[in-house]
């Protein structure tokens, strides 16, 4: 089988995570990044989309081991916050790390293995 | 979102990390009612002790009606929070312990060392209760 055929030829590209490599959940993970929790309601104001759209790579990410979803109650309101797994701080971590070496066209300085 | 974004196909890796730079602003604005909460603590947990030290006697006059508007100010700052600052969850209980120890120690050098009053010795005192807050403050606040 070509590495064409399994996408895990030599170049960066090739080792984008497909999880969070979609525009919904690239905003999602580098939201999540930034805080150690994030309420939805800011989490759907940042990445400016629906409700059931967020929803919905919510559950993509969380099947994933990417994100943890909390649901609770402060006085009688419901409240839903999202935190990043560190499992997924590291998969948004080595996406990052891909992404500088595409943009900077050769391997990351904190890239894993040798250049 | 931009548009070459859309499929792997397009993708422009410039405009995914201005993406991330992006999201990780908005989140990062979104702090400040997290360092506000804490600030307030802070202030609120040193005017608590150096009132408590320098006017004993007028407790249920100033302290309690204080601290019913700290909780009101909580409450809402708590409502209003949409985001905890990356680090800080792990410290928090660590902080409202280390206040609380700070707190006996103050209330213990204040019965046997600091004279009576509105001294200097009662506000530094009444300070260090306040210090643990006031440092998960500033540490939310320089992220």
């Amino acid at each position: 089988m070509s590495t064409t055929a399994t996408g895990e030829g030599a170049h960066p590209r090739h080792r984008l995570d497909e999880v969070i490599h979609a525009p919904v959940r690239l905003s999602v993970m580098a939201a999540l990044a930034e805080a150690d929790r994030v309420a939805f309601s800011l989490l759907r104001d940042t990445v400016e989309v629906s409700d059931s759209l967020l929803s919905r790579h919510i559950s993509t990410l969380e099947s994933a081991g990417y994100v943890i979803v909390v649901k609770g109650y402060e006085g009688k309101r419901p409240r839903t916050w999202f935190s990043l797994t560190d499992q997924g701080r590291a998969a948004f971590e080595r996406y990052r790390s891909t992404l500088r070496e595409l943009i900077e066209g050769g391997p990351a300085e904190d890239a894993d293995g040798p250049p | 979102m931009v548009e070459s974004m859309n499929t792997s196909e397009s993708f422009d890796p410039r405009a995914a990390s201005a993406e991330i730079d992006r999201a990780a602003a908005r989140v990062r604005r979104a702090r400040w009612w997290y360092v506000a909460a804490w600030a307030v603590m802070a202030v609120y947990s040193a005017a608590f002790y150096i009132g408590l030290m320098a006017y004993p006697e007028r407790f249920e006059d100033l302290v309690i009606p204080a601290m019913l508007l700290v909780v009101a100010i909580l409450g809402f700052m708590s409502w209003r929070q949409r985001m905890v600052s990356r680090g800080a969850s792990r410290v928090e209980t660590t902080v409202i312990l280390s206040s609380i120890c700070l707190g006996a120690v103050a209330a213990v050098v204040n019965e046997s060392a600091v004279p009576d009053g509105l001294t200097v010795w009662a506000v530094l005192v009444g300070v260090l209760p306040a210090i643990p807050f006031a440092w998960l403050a500033w540490r939310a606040a320089r992220r």
